[in-house]
């Protein structure tokens, strides 16, 4: 069913990378990541969380958008590496990569040399201002295409500089982009037998983000400065309010008269008098807890929710009866929470693999029972580092 | 087959139905029929909600349209229905049905649980702000409230002051494109071969999507591990991210800001280079790229003021451009839109909006080398009499 027997090359790494191929993951497909100590995946370094030194098997962002995926620990700037990758492409229906352009290249294992292994490969190739063209040199990372796509300029105080989105929110959104123009081209495959291979530039995955205030230019003659927590239009009232406690927070949303009457009446303000309800609802958030004054107002037909930190998040009763987080066991940490699919399927997917690879776990995998090379090979591969 | 319509669009043929009041479905139903799927927009007789609220409203000769209504819909067919029996009758057979309305208003469409898994089509992409599942399933949701619940907000503003709503309409984008993903993973198991005919679909597939989870899995998951092996929590910090190697933030030029990450060390020490090498920069207190950042990063943004307001952004960003540091100048949309390697690349496509005004606006951010994509097109008028 969906993506079962669907094989992916995936080259994909760091965060927009790794991402495409786990949402093909989510969908039945066998992911194969592949992967090398010569030169480490970003998130596999950075500080142990159960142990003092560093560990490349112990860094949380990697379970998460690695969960589902086998690995192939290979150096591919070896001879043999590459040739090993051309036979396992045979085997393959999807390769994902996001190298700077040129790269795959020059080792040998461009959409070209992949294609010839495999003449109805689907692959997507992401890179910050795509494949071809004036910004094909456009080195980038998620806070850098936030920059250039104009979504950092949006976000601050208005009236106010502006202060940047601060979070890597352009790599998960070029990612999905990328998931759905692979899904497409497979859909095309099955019907027609052809593949194909998909340019992806991340700004431009970036700019969708900031379309909508381009059509300002069009629309008012205006630039769009930091827009805050400014309402769409004239909804009399829409912030976040200060709640009891440490920099806690809800956003309230009165997007109508009859919302503001019901905040009215729940605060005990005069109604119809937005400065009023404002500041009573103020004094009102204060003395509550996000959640209480969160529950209390949507109990009142008023959009409401709380400002969450993952602290939040993991106690809530609301992502614990939707199984957000889902607990796994990996063999270096032991019990951990990771994020499931961003949907609730009706049946159950299975994954190829419940939590994230360990550096090189499916090589024999991958070596032996795929390619139906003798062990022998394995372990020569191994030792010469080849398979590293 | 080759005289079989549709055939160098990626998904040509393909049925899907929309049903948006909220921008989601909206911006699924956009991905879908760019790449091709055979795409209906149906709307309520006064018309998809998001054509007046949600988004910025533009009036002109008569007519209405708010900013995120017309990027969404451009180039769609819309039938105004008032019949929730014949918005059966148009979703059945259908490849994929994508809905996104508040769950108060599935009732009113006659679409409770039982009945979307009852529509015989391939697959329903059930949008909610919280889900079709969980105490908060009835709960509303704009755009404010899906990222604060979802945890992209507490990390966007000032120590101390509000915490901000990401801008727009980025809820209803993320949303869309999983919804995108989930129509488009039914279809390939369903999809018929060339010649072959489609079977009729008795139940459909209900694939149930909170808008809040999207948020709280792919792009704010990630931080829950953290949290629970290091106590981490991200919160604001103005125009920088605590745990990370400084740089990671946006610094001052003499005419706007530019956003630097020089995460690894080699670029850390082409950024320390950039700046002149100053003596500074060996203290053994900064000897932490973190500590840098997390406890000394007021200090040394004012050591390195001078350096950076005596040059333009445009200035910084080719010293770092030369040296292979990752940064951006940031800029407004009017910028992103005038950049003559961008209008080069042919990023940009023009269409006319709902209030008649002609647009330009990003395209699809991907080309397929064999296959073609859809035409942008004029947004649809509101149905008669709105």
């Amino acid at each position: 069913m969906l993506l079962q027997g669907v094989r992916v090359l995936d080259f994909g790494w760091v965060w927009a990378g790794a991402v495409p191929g786990q949402m093909l993951a989510f969908l039945g497909a066998e992911v194969i990541k592949v992967e090398t100590r010569k030169r480490l995946d970003y998130m596999r370094q950075g500080r142990a969380i159960v142990k003092d030194a560093p560990d490349t098997e112990q860094q949380p962002m990697f379970h998460n958008i690695n969960r589902g995926k086998l690995s192939l620990s290979i150096d591919f700037t070896t001879e043999a590496g590459r040739d090993l990758l051309l036979d396992l492409a045979a085997h393959c229906d999807v390769a994902i990569q996001n190298f700077a352009p040129g790269v795959l290249d020059r080792y040998g294992l461009g959409y070209e040399a992949l294609r010839e292994r495999r003449p109805d490969l689907v692959m997507l190739s992401m890179s910050g201002g795509g494949q071809q063209g004036p910004l094909r040199e456009l080195r980038s990372y998620a806070s850098t295409i936030a920059a250039f796509s104009g979504l950092d300029s949006l976000c601050g105080y208005p009236g106010e500089e502006p202060l940047g989105v601060q979070q890597s929110y352009p790599d998960p959104n070029a990612s999905l982009h990328g998931a759905v123009a692979i899904l497409a081209a497979l859909i095309r495959r099955k019907r027609t037998g052809r593949g194909d291979h998909i340019d992806l530039s991340q700004l431009a995955a970036g700019m969708q983000t900031s379309a909508e205030a381009m059509a300002w230019l069009d629309l008012f003659g205006e630039v769009p400065g930091p827009l805050g927590n400014l309402p769409p239009n004239d909804e009399p009232l829409h912030d976040c309010f200060r709640c009891a406690g440490d920099d806690e927070w809800v956003a309230v949303a009165a997007e109508d008269e009859t919302q503001l009457a019901a905040v009215a009446a729940l605060v005990g303000a005069p109604s119809g008098d937005p400065g009023a309800v404002r500041d009573a609802l103020e004094a009102w958030c204060a003395e509550r807890e996000p959640r209480d004054a969160m529950e209390a107002l949507q109990a009142a037909r008023v959009p409401a929710g709380a400002a969450t930190t993952a602290k939040d998040r993991f106690e809530d009763p609301h992502y614990r009866a939707r199984g957000a987080y889902v607990e796994t066991e990996h063999p270096s940490i032991g019990w951990e929470l990771v994020y499931r699919a961003p949907w609730i399927w009706p049946d159950e997917i299975p994954l190829a693999n419940d939590r994230a690879p360990l550096m090189g776990e499916h090589n024999e995998y991958v070596v032996c029972e795929l390619l139906g090379r003798p062990h022998e090979d394995l372990e020569r591969l191994t030792a010469e580092q080849v398979l590293y | 087959m080759a005289d079989l319509p549709g055939l160098d669009l990626p998904i040509g043929g393909l049925r899907v139905v929309e049903l948006s009041e909220r921008g989601a479905a909206a911006y699924a139903g956009k991905l879908l029929r760019r790449l091709g799927a055979d795409l209906v927009k149906i709307e309520p007789p006064e018309g998809d909600p998001l054509r007046r609220n949600g988004s910025r409203r533009h009036e002109a000769d008569g007519r209405t349209t708010t900013a995120a209504f017309d990027f969404f819909n451009e180039g769609k067919t819309s039938e105004v229905v008032a019949d929730p029996a014949r918005l059966r009758e148009l979703v059945a057979g259908a490849d994929a049905f994508v809905v996104d309305l508040e769950p108060r208003r599935y009732e009113a469409w006659g679409l409770e649980a039982d009945a979307l898994a009852g529509l015989g089509c391939g697959v329903v992409c059930a949008i909610t702000p919280f889900g079709l599942s969980g105490p908060y399933r009835d709960y509303r949701g704009p755009e404010i409230v899906t990222s604060a619940f979802g945890g992209s907000s507490v990390g966007i503003g000032a120590p101390g002051r509000p915490p901000l709503r990401m801008p727009l309409s980025q809820t209803a984008i993320q949303a869309g494109l999983v919804a995108a993903i989930a129509a488009l993973g039914s279809a390939y198991e369903g999809a018929a071969y060339e010649g072959e005919d489609r079977e009729a679909a008795e139940g459909a597939r209900v694939v149930d999507i909170a808008e809040s989870d999207v948020w709280a899995t792919v792009h704010t998951g990630t931080t829950v591990v953290s949290y629970l092996f290091s106590n981490r929590l991200r919160s604001r910090q103005g125009r920088r991210v605590l745990g990370q190697p400084y740089p990671h933030q946006l610094f001052r030029c003499s005419d706007g800001w530019i956003a630097i990450q020089a995460s690894e060390r080699h670029q850390h020490q082409l950024f320390i280079e950039m700046v002149g090498s100053p003596e500074w920069a060996a203290e053994r207190r900064f000897g932490s790229r973190l500590d840098m950042n997390d406890r000394h990063a007021d200090e040394v943004d004012a050591l390195l003021a001078p350096w950076f307001e005596a040059r333009t952004r445009q200035q910084v960003f080719e010293e770092c451009r030369a040296r292979n540091i990752p940064a951006a100048p940031v800029r407004t949309v009017a910028d992103v839109r005038a950049d003559a390697d961008l209008q080069a690349a042919g990023a940009f496509e023009r269409f006319e909006g709902a209030s008649g005004v002609e647009l330009t606006l990003p395209g699809p951010p991907y080309r397929f080398a064999e296959a073609e994509l859809a035409p942008p097109g004029p947004v649809p008028p509101p149905p008669e009499g709105n």
